[in-house]
């Protein structure tokens, strides 16, 4: 899988991407009030520049003593006060309803990108990490990001209406972009500031948070208080952020330097607009209420400009978040895509590894070397190994969460790298040593493991009992209807019952091809273990004759004597396959592990 | 209005306290700013004023000459605002909103740290306003200083536009505060009603932030693949924002008579004074300057940055506001005091004396009258099924929970006698979930004992106790290496491999004396790591007050007294062969594990 090439630098072209890409969503989420929107708020703009007209026609109706066109001028200015209120407002409301339905749709976009990436190699990737914890923490700028695109759109309204008065006036005043144009160029050089201090910062911001998450988490506290290091966790946030804020202001000043002179240029322009005006009066080619609307419009300009600057950098922080979504996009649009041959009902042979090698994307070190193994249809395997022998990395492989670097996976000689993930994924079943505690309903956090049958609680208590687990939901207080997690109010469950339901998430699906646990029973003491081993083992091999083969790593001998076939890993390479009994006479690593093991109780 | 300007206020304190020369700077600059736009008015209108005289006269005339110079001074306050006062106002927004993130940061760490109990970090209360001191899930940048810029400075400008005018026509100003009164209270039912967090939608946002950071947690990303969880988790996120959402519509919708009315006010008021600017105009009691002033005087009261901004700023003023709120969210039985000192502790035993304790918020209680001893210099080991309080009693001791009723004492002394910090420099755990310190391995180890942690053979000391010698010498970077994925260089560690850097931890700690708890300090570790762990037992354990917890029994044989919990109680104690030949709870529940071991 090679790395899409997508400019990580935002400049203009990337807040136009991502101008598009809001532009998009909004229309997706809400058609209609999008053009609503587009038509309403450069309207606002036009109003307000229409005042000019009507000061200038007030001006010489005074300059003529003319009461009646006056008062008309006077009403017109009235009239259009108000109905700059009524759009401005209504143009208000638009967007914040557009900001809500697009900002749904941009983290529609967002999870379903991030989720639907078929495997984790990414997580790897230092880049898309980055991306993914800035929209994780600060995703919900996203939601702002129609606003900021409104913001544009309203200063090209207001530039572009003053622009047609001045016209009116001078074709001369037609050239004033020209001195607006290096004020554009260096708001974008800030950006780009920004974006570069920003990228360049992403470890120390994240340091501070995780010293933050480490005063304010129950769990880290508690060892944070016993180890005494409040005072030395402060001293060093403080730190933290004095270094940031120098950076970040240097990074800002040449901005701020960019801006300066070409601020002094649009005002060059403003004052020359205002001079020819007026000189062109005094020549008698224009009145005075020319002059007043001139006046009128580059003060409403220069009142803009200081908003301007002021909505760029509010832009700039919800467009940087638009310029790491969009990153995703482009990233995720740029994976190959299995479409896949259809995946066996059962399996009448086996799983087979053949010459497998795996070593993590941009590392050297081979994490699985040369696996060649054959798991019959219908066996309980049990995976054995040392601390860093592969376990973890081999169960990995086989849920396709990444793609052997050499060698191949079959399932009845067809190589599992032809199925679409989905599909291989929905006819196996998981459980994992770093299980996630859903803070859902009970039987949500056990249903999501067959998705089809969330809401289905026989299932669910079944999955349960098949984990043992039917006594966890019992001692809830509304069984399997009960809401987990102190966040919302709900129940915490200690370690243990976290696991416990997670591992009847593992067996929610019925007859699956092949079943993988990662010790599953870690957190779990003694007589709980032996009461689900009992009842698992018992199940596992009732499903075998569906062709069901389940692999299980475990640390307890007790446990992994009762396998089928034994593999033994060490150092990434297969060190002994057997029954317990074969490799227990052989006395090799197996033997060696099993002796210490057993030794403690005797 | 009250309750804002309050509002307001408070927030200007936070910003003083955390930047106070860029705040000082940044006020003074949209004052300079206000009198700025004001000026202009007033300039640009003498400006329009002197045009009739220099078109009757020439340019060359006094009258010429007065335009070139109005001309020349607009010129220079426009530029002053363009050239200097905008730019400088954003640089200073580095400051003030670094200063804001730092200031909301140690508000976080010193009231999560400062009562020196856990109490309130498990209460709900307390996390939500946490986790809203962060941002998190803020939906609009966090910048409350800038928009509060923004607010003072159309205020400003406001307030000058008004009283410009009413050097002119001294009614003018009223009756365009009525129109804005009118226009604040409809775009407060309104608009500002979007960042409202009192409409009773804050549950249905946490839950589809809830969703959303689910697929997001690089954590979760191996299930949510495994059991295809993507579009369930778009559906829960979209279908709970939409109800969020709906509840904030319904309410706006009610703010439609009030547009009505806000807009016949403003018709009414803007009319009237326009009426009177062009009548006095065209009578002659107004000079043309003095109308054309008037004339931008009235624009300038209508300010639309004062709606923008105050909406945003009562928004993003919310993170602000809940750090400020967290100490409120403290019970007091999370503070834990005492003064008494405890060097040398315990020197005979640690004694729990009827001790009553449940979590707060918890139905049920863990323990209702615990006794137990433990010896000091030896071992002690403490098993039971999951959920037996086990590591509550950790907690107890530790003092990060206080005891609801009986005591505990160590060496006859009531332990809330003792200052909290000089008990816990007596004392080396080992949590059960210990911490993964984003930090070089160097802190990872430093952090049981800061005052060793500079001491280069004290960290290579406990390293090798704990049996990770070897895994510093495999890092790329050795002791600088960060223990996290996340950085560069940064390496991930295996749960065996993190379990020994937390054991280390502890290790370093002991070098102090003192007890050394180790809550299942082996649950990742293999087979032979575990077995030579135990093997060391006695040597690592030397001179120590050890309190060892676990579920497996294969461990604890090692301890010198061995104590049997269940619901709360201890029902067994003594070493293992007593405890084996007394033929109880603990002898059976090792049998049925070595069964499992016979042939």
């Amino acid at each position: 899988m090679s790395a899409t090439s997508v400019p990580s630098r935002p400049g203009p072209r990337s807040l136009i991407q991502g101008g598009a890409l809001v532009l998009r969503a909004s229309w997706r989420a809400a058609p209609w009030l999008t053009v609503v929107g587009l038509v309403v708020t450069p309207a606002a703009q036009v109003m307000t520049m229409l005042g000019a007209l009507w000061l200038a026609l007030l001006t010489d109706a005074v300059i003529g003593r003319d009461l009646d066109q006056a008062l008309v001028a006077a009403g017109l200015m009235g009239a259009s006060a108000a109905a700059l209120f009524v759009v401005y407002g209504l143009s208000q409301r638009v967007q914040l309803r557009l900001a809500d339905l697009a900002g749904v749709e941009l983290d529609r976009m967002l999870v379903e990108i991030t989720a639907g990436i078929p495997t984790i190699e990414h997580h790897e990737r230092p880049e898309y990490l980055d991306r993914l914890e800035r929209l994780r923490t600060d995703g919900g700028q996203l939601h702002d990001a129609v606003n900021s695109l409104f913001g544009v759109i309203i200063s090209l309204a207001r530039a572009a209406s003053a622009l047609v008065l001045l016209g009116r006036l001078d074709p001369l005043l037609l050239m004033l972009p020209l001195l607006w144009l290096p004020q554009q160029v260096a708001g974008a050089a800030l950006l780009r500031g920004l974006s570069a201090f920003e990228r360049a910062s992403t470890e120390e911001m994240r340091v501070r948070r995780h010293l933050e998450e480490l005063a304010t988490s129950a769990e880290a506290a508690k060892e944070v208080l016993v180890s005494g290091l409040g005072a030395e966790l402060l001293e060093r946030h403080r730190r933290l952020t004095a270094v940031l804020t120098r950076r970040q202001a240097i990074a800002h000043l040449k901005g701020t330097l960019g801006q300066m002179w070409t601020g002094g240029l649009a005002a060059v322009g403003y004052a020359g607009a205002i001079a020819l005006v007026a000189y062109r009066a005094t020549q008698g080619e224009a009145t005075a209420g020319d002059v007043l609307m001139a006046v009128y419009i580059v003060a409403q300009i220069g009142n803009a400009l200081a908003g301007v600057v002021f909505t760029t950098s509010f832009l700039l922080v919800a467009m940087r978040r638009v310029a790491d979504l969009s990153w995703l996009l482009d990233y995720a649009a740029g994976l190959p895509r299995t479409v896949g041959r259809s995946v066996p009902e059962r399996v009448r042979r086996g799983l087979r590894l053949s010459g497998v090698s795996f070593r993590y994307p941009g590392t050297e070190r081979w994490i699985l070397r040369n696996l060649d193994l054959e798991l019959p249809a219908g066996s309980v395997v049990a995976l054995v190994g040392e601390n860093g022998a592969g376990k973890t990395s081999l169960v990995k492989l086989l849920g396709r969460m990444y793609e052997p670097v050499e060698g191949t996976i079959t399932v009845d000689g067809v190589d599992i790298a032809g199925f679409a993930h989905e599909d291989w994924r929905a006819r196996i079943a998981a459980g994992y040593q770093d299980f996630v505690r859903f803070e859902l309903l009970a039987q949500e956090t056990v249903g999501v493991g067959d998705l089809p049958r969330i809401d289905d609680e026989r299932a669910a208590l079944v999955a349960l009992d098949r984990a043992g687990a039917a006594g966890t939901v019992d001692d809830l207080p509304a069984g399997l209807r009960t809401q987990l997690g102190r966040r919302w109010d709900g129940i915490d469950l200690s370690g243990g019952q976290w696991q416990r339901l997670a591992l009847g998430r593992a067996l929610m699906r019925d007859r699956p091809l092949l079943l993988v646990l990662d010790e599953p029973t870690s957190a779990l003491d003694a007589p709980t273990e032996h009461a689900l081993f009992e009842r698992f083992a018992g199940a596992a091999r009732r499903s075998s004759e569906d062709g069901m083969i389940t692999l299980f790593v475990s640390h307890r001998f007790s446990t992994v004597r009762m396998a089928d076939l034994i593999v033994v890993l060490d150092g990434g390479r297969i060190r002994e396959v057997g029954s317990h009994d074969d490799l227990l006479g052989a006395g090799g690593l197996y033997a060696e592990l099993y002796e210490i093991q057993a030794r403690a109780y005797r | 209005m009250f309750a804002d300007a309050r509002a307001y206020l408070r927030d200007l304190r936070v910003v003083w306290r955390s930047a106070p020369i860029a705040a000082a700077i940044s006020g003074i600059l949209v004052v300079l700013q206000a009198v700025q736009a004001n000026a202009f008015t007033i300039v640009s209108g003498l400006l329009v004023g002197s045009i009739p005289g220099a078109i009757a006269h020439g340019l060359t005339s006094s009258d010429g000459s007065r335009m070139l110079i109005l001309l020349a001074v607009a010129a220079v306050v426009q530029g002053l605002q363009m050239i200097v006062f905008a730019p400088l106002q954003q640089f200073l927004m580095v400051f003030m909103e670094q200063g804001l993130t730092a200031e909301t940061g140690r508000h976080l760490m010193e009231t999560g740290l400062g009562p020196g109990g856990l109490a309130h970090l498990e209460n709900p209360t307390y996390q939500d306003r946490a986790a809203m001191a962060t941002g998190e899930g803020l939906r609009a940048p966090r910048m409350t200083s800038a928009y509060m810029v923004v607010m003072a400075l159309s205020w400003l400008t406001q307030i000058g536009a008004a009283i410009i005018l009413f050097r002119y026509i001294w009614w003018a100003p009223l009756v365009l505060a009525a129109a804005v009164y009118v226009e604040r209270r409809w775009s407060r039912a309104d608009v500002t009603l979007h960042f409202d967090q009192a409409v009773g939608n804050v549950q249905d946002l946490r839950r589809a932030a809830y969703y959303r950071d689910l697929a997001l947690e690089p954590s979760a990303a191996k299930e949510i693949r495994a059991f295809g969880l993507g579009s369930f988790l778009v559906e829960r996120m979209i279908g709970h924002s939409r109800r969020a959402f709906a509840a904030v519509w319904r309410r706006r919708g009610e703010s439609s008579r009030l547009l009505v009315i806000a807009t016949l006010v403003m018709i009414f008021a803007h009319l009237v004074v326009y009426g009177a600017v062009a009548w006095e105009g065209v009578r002659g009691l107004l000079g043309l300057g003095a109308m054309a002033i008037c004339a931008q005087a009235i624009q300038g009261t209508m300010n639309f940055g004062a709606m923008w901004g105050e909406m945003r700023w009562r928004f993003s003023s919310q993170a602000l506001q809940a750090s400020q709120a967290l100490a409120a969210a403290v019970p007091d039985e999370a503070r834990i005091s005492g003064s008494l000192d405890a060097d040398g502790l315990p020197r005979r035993a640690i004694r729990f004396e009827a001790v009553r304790f449940g979590y707060p918020g918890a139905t049920g209680q863990v323990f209702s009258s615990l006794d137990l001893d433990i010896q000091a210099g030896s071992s002690t080991a403490i098993v039971g099924r999951n959920g037996v309080g086990k590591t509550t009693l950790i907690k107890l001791l530790a003092r990060l929970y206080q005891p609801q009723g009986g005591r505990i004492t160590v060496d006859g002394l009531d332990l809330a006698q003792i200052a909290p910090a000089a008990w816990r420099s007596r004392l080396a755990v080992v949590f059960q979930d210990f911490v993964r310190y984003e930090l070089p391995i160097r802190d990872n180890v430093g952090f049981g004992a800061l005052g060793l942690a500079d001491d280069q053979r004290a960290l290579e000391t406990a390293v090798r106790r704990a049996g990770a010698a070897g895994l510093i010498e495999s890092l790329p970077r050795g002791w600088e290496t960060v223990l996290s994925p996340g950085y560069s260089g940064g390496v991930d560690l295996s749960g065996g491999q993190w379990q020994r850097v937390a054991l280390a931890r502890a290790m370093l700690a002991a070098e102090r004396g003192g007890v050394l708890v180790l809550d299942e300090p082996t649950a990742s570790l293999d087979v032979r790591a575990e077995a030579e762990l135990f093997d060391s037992f006695l040597e690592l354990t030397r001179g120590l007050t050890t309190i060892l917890i676990t579920h497996r029994f294969s461990s604890v044989r090692h301890a010198d007294r061995i104590v049997v919990m269940e619901h709360g109680q201890v029902i067994e104690a003594g070493s293992h062969d007593q405890l084996m030949s007394a033929g109880g709870t603990y002898a059976e529940m090792f049998r049925l594990q070595a069964m499992r071991f016979q042939e």
